[in-house]
């Protein structure tokens, strides 16, 4: 493992450097890295990213940006987004690049740290996956209408209900579950935040097949679930707060990485795509926003962290990401004439994946709709009208 | 929008004169006479500061021309710099002093020349060929194929003409009539230096580029006070026994011009920061983009009465259509990128990198 000093990499300089020594590394040992395999299946995968991550832990690289009570060597949380992005130019996937660990790690680090120190390294060490169980049902966009019950028993909780949409469910160790706490019309108000394990008696998953052809979201069903109360992350009834950051650090890193790979999907159709003059203005259209998104990432990078961004402005940035990706696949299935709908073979699984993955771009994560509404309401003031 | 705790560039302008020209510069340029514009901009140090912290006090300048409205031909300033600056060969003080710029237009299926009339008075005149955008060839890639034979003739990327006389367009009526444009259909006599030959491409880029930058902060200026009409409106105009702003189509429309917007205006500090001229291309489209938004969600919003001479709305409106013609609108632009990436002339590059740093400087007042 690289050791380093905290100091090595402060600043505009150390950020600069840090990408040299980084793509140098990549260079010479990204054949220790495996690449997403061709249509192997989703575990195969995991397992893929799992590896990779237990190898860039080992190596150092995954260490930056990260806190010494995670086992990280600290410095800026802007390392973490340069490493995502450069593995991610080279079709390298690691663990804790996706939103799952931008988002849970960070809040936990902050709201409960012995947690953190606990089962955040594992985490990123590459032993044990953390999931998001937010959504339920009945609670989508609405979040504060949560009803999966944690009720008091003294030094434990038993909770009774059923979550949706969490993303590699059953690949995960832990889970972050945000729980009614409080009466049931509580609302924001009675919910808590609580790390639960997946192996613990009463935990159930059953994976959803997506229309992509993977089953990356599943349901979670809890069954009188003994939860002890040394797990809770943050205040008793204090997990809206905590969701609330966590949907705002999802923004960071996460976007950063994900308009390289736009950038980077764009090169691929120009290579494999028989393009001809009629279709330069979608192309320009596409490569413009795809920079646009860009540019309004590497702000919104900055502004976090110096602290002058407020979650709902963030918004801006859900709703360019997701309207970028579908232009973007779009003019794929365009350009590829036939391939995402008939063609057979990895290249057109591969794109067809993509071209039905970017369907769901503008509803997880917060529909569009509803980032509107908040843009109206937070960044605009027209809330409370009428 | 665009702001950040970050510092400013080594040797630009310090934050505290910053914040003082922001108010220097809007009040020269909101003079009651749209004709000293211009004075009053040069008696606030814009030439100065153009030449200290161009980053900034660009986005300062062009950020009030969009808001306020009234233009002091600043963007000849920021493309003669950049000639001036590239191009010391062509003749001792060719490009110094008062230089008026003829940026060229397509008008229809002609090509005419416009100067701003702020500049009418100057006796130089950087004269761009068409490669400033009008057929949006900047890059020998064709797109257009007029704009290619043109590119590739014998035309130069741009001469300095020594008027024999006061510029002598007729004043182009067009959207706008407010901006003060004279159309040129020939260049003007008078001794010339061309900018010719291998070395003039990058010059033309880089001054293009800067140009672009310029006029995307103004676009961007003025979809947002096109955005803040539109919300003035929502907030106050009731129907139903409801302000119009609480309807969820209302404030979609306008959360979508946040959104147009925002990126602009991030694409466009982003090209300043970075100085690539694929990135003040699609800065320039982003923000031609930007404003086409705020104009068609925001006209819907108002509804009738911004569709009256008694709103403010058709200024705003006006202002941008012909922005976005100036240096290359976003369709032809989107179109050139779009031949670039396809011909391999550009990849699809990652314009600008963490640790690239906007400027703190560019805070909202």
């Amino acid at each position: 493992m690289r050791r380093v000093s905290d100091s090595e990499y402060e600043g505009r300089e150390g950020l600069r450097r840090f990408r040299v020594d980084l793509a140098d590394w990549l260079a010479e040992h990204g054949s220790d890295l495996v690449p997403l395999g061709e249509g192997n299946g989703l575990a195969e995968d995991a397992a893929r990213t799992m590896r990779n991550q237990r190898v860039l832990w080992e190596a150092g690289w995954l260490r930056y940006g990260w806190p010494a009570l995670v086992g990280g060597s600290g410095g800026s949380p802007m390392l973490r987004a340069a490493v995502a992005e450069e593995a991610a130019g080279r079709g390298l996937l690691y663990e804790t690049m996706f939103a799952v660990a931008e988002v849970l790690l960070p809040a936990t680090i902050a709201a409960a740290p012995d947690l953190a120190a606990e089962y955040g390294r594992a985490f990123l060490d590459g032993s044990g996956r953390w999931c998001q169980g937010f959504s339920e049902p009945d609670a989508g966009s609405d979040l504060a209408s949560l009803r999966c019950r944690a009720v008091d028993h003294g030094d434990h909780w038993v909770v009774t209900g059923q979550k949706i949409w969490t993303s590699y469910a059953q690949f995960a160790s832990r889970i972050l579950l945000l729980a009614r706490t409080g009466r049931p019309e509580s609302r924001h108000r009675g919910i808590t935040a609580m790390l639960v394990d997946m192996d613990w008696p009463g935990v159930t998953v059953r994976p959803l097949a997506g229309m992509n052809g993977e089953d990356e979201f599943a349901e979670i069903f809890f069954d009188e679930v003994h939860v002890p109360k040394d797990r809770m992350i943050g205040e008793l009834n204090g997990g809206w707060g905590l969701a609330m950051d966590i949907l705002r650090s999802e923004r960071g890193a996460i976007f950063w990485m994900l308009s390289a790979s736009l950038a980077d999907e764009l090169d691929h159709l120009l290579a494999a795509a028989p393009l001809d003059a009629a279709d330069d203005e979608a192309i320009g259209h596409a490569f413009v926003s795809a920079v646009g998104l860009r540019a309004r990432s590497w702000t919104t990078q900055h502004r976090m962290e110096a602290g002058t961004i407020t979650t709902p402005e963030t918004s801006v940035d859900k709703i360019l990401m997701a309207t970028a990706e579908q232009e973007l696949y779009d003019l794929a299935r365009s350009a590829l004439g036939g391939l995402v709908e008939l063609g057979e073979g990895p290249a057109a699984r591969r794109w067809r994946a993509g071209y039905m993955y970017s369907r769901a771009a503008s509803i997880y994560g917060g529909t569009a709709e509803i980032q509107r509404n908040i843009l109206a309401d937070q960044v605009l003031g027209l809330r409370g009208l009428g | 929008m665009s702001g950040t705790g970050a510092q400013a560039e080594p040797g630009g302008l310090d934050p505290g004169v910053v914040a003082e020209l922001r108010r220097t510069f809007a009040a020269a340029l909101a003079h009651d006479d749209p004709d000293r514009s211009r004075e009053e901009l040069l008696g606030a140090g814009w030439l100065e500061a153009l030449d200290a912290d161009e980053r900034a006090s660009v986005a300062l300048v062009f950020s009030a021309q969009g808001r306020i409205r009234h233009d002091a031909a600043a963007l000849d300033d920021v493309v003669v710099s950049h000639v001036a600056r590239r191009w010391p060969e062509a003749a001792p003080g060719a490009v110094a002093g008062e230089v008026a710029v003829a940026y060229p237009v397509s008008v229809g299926p002609e090509h005419h020349h416009v100067v701003f009339r702020a500049h009418r008075g100057a006796r130089r005149l950087l004269w761009l060929g068409s490669g400033f955008g009008a057929g949006g060839v900047a890059s020998g890639v064709a797109s257009g194929v007029a704009g290619a034979d043109r590119a590739a003739g014998s035309e130069p990327a741009a001469e300095v003409v020594d008027l024999e006389a006061e510029l002598d367009g007729r004043a182009i009526g067009g959207v706008d009539p407010d901006l003060g444009l004279i159309g040129l259909q020939v260049r003007p006599p008078g001794r010339s230096w061309r900018l010719d030959g291998p070395g003039a491409g990058p010059v033309r880029e880089e001054a293009l580029a800067a140009g672009r930058v310029a006029l995307s902060h103004q676009l961007v200026a003025g979809a947002q006070a096109t955005l803040d009409l539109a919300l003035s409106h929502a907030r106050s105009r009731r129907q139903f026994g409801t302000p119009i702003g609480s309807f969820q189509a209302v404030r979609h429309r306008l959360a979508d011009t946040l959104v147009a917007l925002s990126m602009a205006d991030a694409a466009t500090v982003a090209a300043a920061t970075t100085r690539s001229p694929v990135a003040a291309a699609a800065a320039k489209a982003l923000a031609g983009r930007a404003a086409a938004v705020a104009g068609r969600n925001c006209l819907q919003v108002l509804g009738g009465i911004g569709f009256t001479l008694e709103h403010e709305f058709h200024r705003y409106f006006r202002r941008g259509l012909v922005l976005d013609r100036l240096l290359g609108d976003q369709k032809s632009i989107e179109r050139e990128l779009g031949g670039r990436l396809r011909t391999g002339d550009v990849g699809a590059e990652r314009l600008v990198n963490l640790d690239d740093c906007p400027p703190a400087v560019l805070q909202p007042a």
